[in-house]
């Protein structure tokens, strides 16, 4: 249950070049710059609101796409635990399946 | 109309899970296959649900109809350590000088904040 997330890597001091893309342009620039970008985000809760008059503020909209992150990052970091411990070098559904109850109590 | 909307939407989620999973295979030297990562982008576009859910349910029982970051760390609540990262990404927003996270939102964010918790 301990899972490192994928962002604590040693180039996370670089400058963020790509302001607000979703994801960098460059294939070299690292994780930390593939996020939801806020208007998914938006949305994506806003569309699953049950009254027409709440509204999202523009923190908790960064805060959810760091949530969304942290979400998919574990979903995808506990598959490559589960495959790893099968020995698979491809990660399946299967082994997503597998730890999606914890992942799911988990957020 | 709503339908090609919410298509869209789905669209745009797996196509960021399907990029993110692709850099955490390539550093651990692992591939995803197509199906996981589907699964992984369904689950997290139906988990929006629950959370948009949720925050509008923290959001008016604080009388309130704007959804704010309090109701973002309310939803954090079931891990200690996505709570206290929801925390730091927070204190760091309100550190920011206002002109500046009005325009662009997060390009001035502090990198070394970026450590992601260990559930």
């Amino acid at each position: 249950m301990t899972e490192r997330g994928v962002d604590d890597v040693p180039c996370s001091n670089q400058p963020n070049k790509f302001a607000g893309s979703c994801v960098s342009v460059n294939m070299a620039e690292k994780e930390h710059r593939v996020e939801f970008k806020k208007e998914t985000v938006s949305k994506l809760l806003s569309g699953h609101f049950k009254e027409d008059k709440t509204r999202l503020s523009s923190d908790a909209t960064i805060l959810m796409s760091e949530m969304l992150k942290v979400l998919v990052q574990e979903a995808a970091l506990r598959s490559l635990k589960q495959a790893e411990s099968e020995d698979c070098d491809q990660v399946h559904i299967e082994h997503f399946e597998k730890i999606l109850p914890q992942l799911l109590l988990d957020f | 109309k709503e339908e090609e909307e919410e298509e869209l939407l789905r669209a745009a989620v797996h196509y960021t899970t399907g990029r993110m999973c692709l850099d955490i295979g390539r550093n651990q030297g692992k591939e995803f296959s197509p199906q996981a990562i589907a699964a992984i982008a369904e689950t997290t576009f139906r988990q929006c649900d629950v959370f948009a859910k949720d925050l509008e349910a923290f959001a008016r029982h604080a009388k309130r109809s704007t959804v704010t970051s309090d109701d973002v760390k309310l939803l954090a609540r079931r891990s200690t350590a996505l709570a206290k990262f929801i925390q730091k990404k927070n204190d760091l927003l309100l550190k920011e000088p206002k002109h500046l996270r009005k325009s662009t939102g997060k390009d001035n964010k502090d990198q070394d904040s970026n450590a992601a918790p260990d559930l």
